[in-house]
């Protein structure tokens, strides 16, 4: 069996329900973008327009909810299928628009530049984890304001992987999902294999940004999937409890996919959570905690109890070098919400208060997805694994069972391979060189990116994605 | 137990009800408001601003101390008027250009109010001119400026140009602050100052 972990009892989820219920009706949002204010209005939401204030009424709610399907399917920008992000898959992928990047040759802080973005890029490309790929770095040398779309098209030229950018407002929104059109081959292509999810965050508490509401309503329009993101910071953007940022976040996660499906019942959305903690010592944001692995289990209580398919941030860390501080963290963030089925986790990467990209920390990222994925697959059981009959014809006392066919067999999905993880006996460590795994991750990382291969794209579009670029 | 060792105790209880309570009795008894300042009140937020550095009291009990400081302020402040005694300076605060990040800014002001100045908050989100229209309305002794994003860091040299190009730049104070912010920074863009967190801030300006 898959193990399975929950925080919240069924009572206490339907608690959660309700006190988001009571937020979204009798509370509402203050909303700043007027086209999405009219179409909560037209929907029947409450509006009060001078003070941009939108109530929504239960029976929009459920209508709205009601449209979602249960899950939605990622594509590579080829055309094959990435995964599907629903039920009890669990996914791993990047985060990131860190300004700044460690490199991995001189272990040099600096800011991030589009060769950083594109190092990364392709390192995320070769390893089998990440699997998405939300852009990691938001380089400096292109203009602040054309930022985003310069990292989407960046990121559609260098890896086949779903990506998950992020839009300020309607304009980038369009130009972003024409980028993906192109390099699919089309707007029908490209919401019947869509190798993008557009990520919306929402501000706590509760506030429909103009940007996110612009990108919602361009994104639904064009029936592209959302991401929608909420994460309140326990003690200053949401109270101090860690179940009422999970209630005001599923509060603003609604608001956000009504809004959406309001626009178009069509759209695909993923409900997603980057609920946090605010440190009382360091006046500061922690990421690496456990009460951010609780809150995302109970994020994806909440989006399976609405039966979306659903995600958040998990691998991460506040540490700010690689050490193992780090490895702790994202350990405790990576595998607590897998086994608590949050299906796109997204948090590979990066380090540094969330703003520092690392190529050495997303091998270590990587290996820590691998093993995370084992604990999700748990342990298999059937006649032939028993293994009753084996034991029987080896008999007491039998020295090992290493020489078996059985063994053989099995043991290749039995046990996990360690790629970085090192378990030899001490005097070979020593005789290799007595490496600590940062230096392990960096000749991986070396090892990797020399493996690295561009996508196949349609001719000339990188000028075409260049063109796409409004200015 | 002398009134002022009750008065730093109550403070670093972060308990302003008794805060009332005993700044009013000490004044009763004939006790001088600004000794009543130092030796209770800002004694007691000494201590305070020391654990917090020390990392064994958190940041709302610092809050609690600072609300319950500025309910003792409010009860002396028309002693203090009468008697002519210094009032400390006021401080303009905002972040700046292209940022809306305020909770640091916010903690910020609660500290420096509950040392006994007069915040101006002039919230998120503001330009250069919005800081030197400020200024002009509200003279104060300190500017502090908030970012939270490196991208908006660019906006905190413009303000500060702004000032110079206004002619204000050596009448005011200006502080810098905020997670991506360091001393060379603040150095790099002609602030006068730089502090890491809201106690720290309340210390450098009481220096300057």
């Amino acid at each position: 069996m898959r193990p399975y972990v929950q925080t919240l009892s069924p009572e206490e989820v339907h608690q959660v329900h309700m006190a988001s219920m009571e937020l979204l009706s009798t509370v509402g949002l203050e909303v700043l973008d007027e086209v999405s204010i009219d179409y909560y209005e037209q929907a029947g939401a409450l509006v009060d327009r001078e003070k941009k204030m939108v109530r929504i009424p239960v029976g929009l709610v459920n209508e709205c909810l009601a449209k979602c399907a249960p899950s939605v399917t990622l594509y590579n920008s080829d055309g094959t299928k990435a995964f599907t992000v629903g039920g009890e898959e669990v996914h791993y992928g990047t985060v990131g628009f860190a300004n700044y990047a460690k490199d991995w040759k001189t272990d040099v802080i600096r800011e991030a530049t589009i060769a950083d973005y594109e190092d990364i890029l392709k390192l995320c490309d070769v390893l089998d984890y990440p699997e998405f790929v939300l852009p990691p770095a938001q380089p400096v040398d292109v203009p602040v304001e054309l930022s985003d779309r310069y990292q989407a098209k960046v990121g559609f030229l260098t890896t086949k992987k779903p990506l998950i950018p992020q839009a300020y407002g309607a304009q980038e929104a369009r130009d972003i999902i024409k980028m993906a059109s192109l390099v699919v081959g089309g707007m029908d292509q490209l919401r019947e294999k869509p190798n993008m999810a557009m990520l919306v965050t929402c501000t706590s508490p509760l506030v429909v940004r103009k940007d996110a509401g612009e990108t919602v309503v361009e994104t639904a329009k064009a029936g592209v999937p959302l991401f929608i993101e909420s994460g309140p910071m326990t003690g200053a953007t949401s109270p101090a409890t860690l179940v009422s940022a999970v209630a005001l976040a599923n509060a603003e996660n609604i608001a956000h996919i009504v809004l959406a499906k309001i626009v178009n019942p069509n759209v695909p959305v993923i409900y997603a959570s980057w609920c946090r903690l605010f440190d009382m010592r360091y006046g500061n944001v922690s990421l690496g905690c456990p009460e951010l692995a609780l809150m995302r289990v109970a994020n994806a209580q909440m989006g399976k109890y609405y039966k979306l398919p659903c995600g958040g941030g998990g691998v991460l860390t506040d540490a700010n070098t690689i050490d193992a501080q780090l490895g702790w963290e994202k350990m405790l963030t990576a595998v607590v919400p897998g086994i608590g089925h949050c299906n796109m986790i997204l948090g590979m990467g990066i380090i540094g208060q969330e703003n520092t990209m690392s190529c050495e920390c997303l091998m270590m990222d990587s290996e820590i997805a691998r093993i995370s994925q084992r604990v999700i697959r748990g342990i298999a059981v059937d006649e032939e694994r028993l293994a009753v009959d084996l034991i029987k014809e080896v008999g007491p006392a039998a020295t090992s069972f290493v020489s078996k066919k059985h063994t053989k067999k099995f043991y290749p999905t039995e046990q996990l391979l360690p790629r970085l993880t090192d378990r030899s006996v001490p005097a070979e460590w020593v005789k290799n060189g007595s490496k600590d795994c940062g230096m392990v991750a960096k000749e991986l990382v070396e090892q990797y990116i020399s493996q690295y291969q561009k996508p196949k794209l349609p001719e000339g579009i990188e000028e075409q994605l260049e063109a796409a670029i409004t200015k | 137990m002398s009134v002022f060792t009750k008065i730093t105790n109550a403070l670093y209880e972060g308990d302003a009800e008794e805060i009332a309570v005993l700044v009013q009795k000490a004044l009763d008894e004939g006790e001088d408001a600004q000794t009543i300042v130092n030796d209770g009140l800002v004694a007691g937020m000494n201590v305070v601003g020391a654990d917090f550095k020390a990392g064994t009291l958190f940041i709302p009990e610092v809050i609690s101390a600072a609300e319950a400081m500025k309910e003792g302020l409010m009860i002396l402040k028309p002693a203090m008027a009468a008697a002519n005694q210094e009032s400390l300076d006021t401080i303009l605060i905002g972040t700046v250009e292209g940022d809306v990040h305020d909770i640091g800014k916010n903690l910020v002001a609660i500290m420096f109010e509950g040392a006994g100045f007069t915040v101006h908050d002039i919230g998120v989100d503001n330009k250069p001119e919005d800081f030197v229209k400020a200024y002009e309305e509200y003279k104060p002794e300190f500017i502090g400026l908030s970012a939270l994003l490196s991208t908006t860091m660019p906006a905190m040299q413009r303000t500060i140009e702004a000032f110079t190009e206004a002619g204000y730049r050596d009448k005011v104070k200006i502080l810098v602050g905020g997670a991506p912010i360091n001393a060379d920074f603040a150095k790099k863009i002609n602030a006068d100052g730089y502090a890491g967190d809201a106690v720290s801030a309340v210390d450098l300006a009481k220096t300057m």
